[in-house]
């Protein structure tokens, strides 16, 4: 039975294994990476605010409470250090990494009409996204697309549950009211 | 049972997540630099990470040479602080000497100060990347000093020191001429100038204990140069210099405290 990350955290902090950090870098470079992609940042952006985050978990991992569950606490990281670097991209007027989502794309198997296709509900998803509040966006990827429980939400945002369920609903509500989502849905159907 | 128009929307936002995985590419590419800096400590934000030594014995990894080495290269600055006061001051009464307290207490920072210092520095070490060298507060006006290469800050503590500049005429109620507050690392200068004519250079350097040395260097019109060398407690107010000219008299009251880190994150 594998370790859980909380049994990994214990053995880095009694053993100093750097194996346990490897694993648990295994485990969630991967969804950091994804996270914030739904977050609406690059593909370089995301590996990297992936990157940053594992290494600030392991700086911060004495201050750890593991009666706490690691996802959770290292997600109110993940988020922290995706808002800075929106924050920065916001300088640097950067949004999407173009280059390299054709290379992503193109390295896949599938026909050259699925693909546009697929690529033109992601820019319609991206677009409807992008129009949410900061505070919405976070709540609806955390809750629908990374499938934390809304305590889980509420406790990385510092807010109570009862506003989660409420940017989610605002969140939800604004995406049903877009015009391009509504089509993608008639068209899918 | 028919979804509903949320059930459906999740489904499409689910769909559009799995296509954001990560390819086996980038994981291997994540895995390796994350491995790579995690042994290297070579990121500036990984600066004060403490990789715990593999061997239980305190000496095993040679940290207790660096220690070493950092206390020795920490004792000599302030060696030659004494020395270069010593020898350049021929006025013993100029000689390092304790701030004596300052008769108003409103001069410390309160917590709330301190929590939105805190947070400014923050703020800025996110905006400007960890490029930020010191930053100046005037009134409503922030300047910020950003480095001009790419070797960010190293994750030494942060200092915010606040210069009081009084004067009074005859025996009368002190009056602030001019107040400012200046944050930056362990070592650092300060110019203060530009709204009396009393121009005041420092540089200090911080104590283990957190408590600060400041060298003052106060040039008044008649363009002679003072310096003092003082001791300051953190969070204690103290008069660095006092000054009579006729029926004025200056004073420079100053105070320091720690800012806690935070690395432009809050969690």
């Amino acid at each position: 039975m594998p370790e859980s990350d909380e049994q990994l955290i214990d053995r880095w902090r009694k053993r100093a294994e750097t194996s346990a950090l490897a694993e648990l870098a295994e485990r969630y470079l991967s969804q950091f990476y994804g996270t914030a992609r739904a977050m609406m940042l690059s593909d370089s952006q995301a590996e990297d605010v992936a990157q940053e985050t594992m290494l600030k978990v392991v700086r911060w991992i004495d201050s750890f409470d593991t009666r706490a569950t690691f996802r959770t606490w290292s997600y109110t990281i993940l988020v922290n250090t995706i808002r800075s670097d929106l924050r920065r991209q916001k300088t640097r007027s950067q949004h999407f990494d173009a280059a390299a989502d054709v290379t992503r794309v193109a390295a896949t198997n599938q026909s050259h009409e699925t693909l546009l296709t697929q690529q033109e509900t992601r820019n319609e998803i991206e677009h409807a996204l992008a129009h949410l509040t900061d505070k919405q966006r976070t709540a609806l990827v955390l809750m629908v697309t990374e499938g934390l429980s809304a305590a889980d939400v509420a406790e990385i945002e510092n807010c109570s549950v009862d506003a989660v369920y409420q940017r989610v609903s605002e969140a939800r509500k604004s995406l049903r009211n877009t015009p391009a989502l509504r089509q993608l849905w008639q068209d899918h159907r | 049972m028919k979804p509903s128009e949320d059930d459906k929307l999740d489904q499409t936002l689910r769909d559009w997540r799995s296509g954001l995985q990560s390819n086996q590419a980038q994981r291997d590419r994540m895995q390796a630099r994350f491995l790579d800096e995690l042994s290297a400590g070579s990121d500036p934000s990984t600066a004060s990470v403490t990789l715990p030594p593999n061997d239980t014995s305190p000496y095993a990894n040679g940290s207790w040479i660096r220690v070493a080495a950092c206390l020795t290269v920490g004792a000599c600055i302030v060696f030659v602080m004494f020395a270069w006061q010593y020898l350049s001051e021929p006025n013993p009464t100029q000689a390092i000497v304790h701030s004596e307290p300052a008769p108003q207490s409103s001069w410390s920072f309160t917590s709330e100060e301190l929590r939105r210092s805190e947070v400014l520095v923050c703020e800025f070490d996110r905006v400007f990347e960890h490029q930020v060298r010191s930053i100046h507060q005037r009134g409503q006006t922030v300047e910020v000093d950003l480095v001009n290469h790419t070797v960010a800050w190293d994750g030494s503590p942060r200092v915010i020191v606040r210069f009081v500049l009084q004067q009074r005429i005859a025996n009368s109620a002190w009056k602030t001429v001019q107040s400012e507050e200046w944050i930056g690392s362990q070592d650092h200068q300060f110019h203060l100038s530009n709204v009396s004519d009393v121009e005041v250079q420092t540089w200090s350097h911080l104590l283990p204990d957190d408590s600060l040395w400041m060298e003052i260097s106060v040039s008044s019109p008649d363009n002679v140069a003072e310096r003092r060398t003082r001791h300051c407690i953190a969070n204690q107010p103290g008069i660095v210099w006092r000054r009579d000219r006729g029926d004025q008299q200056w004073q420079l009251v100053v105070v320091h405290e720690l800012l806690k880190p935070c690395d432009g994150e809050l969690i």
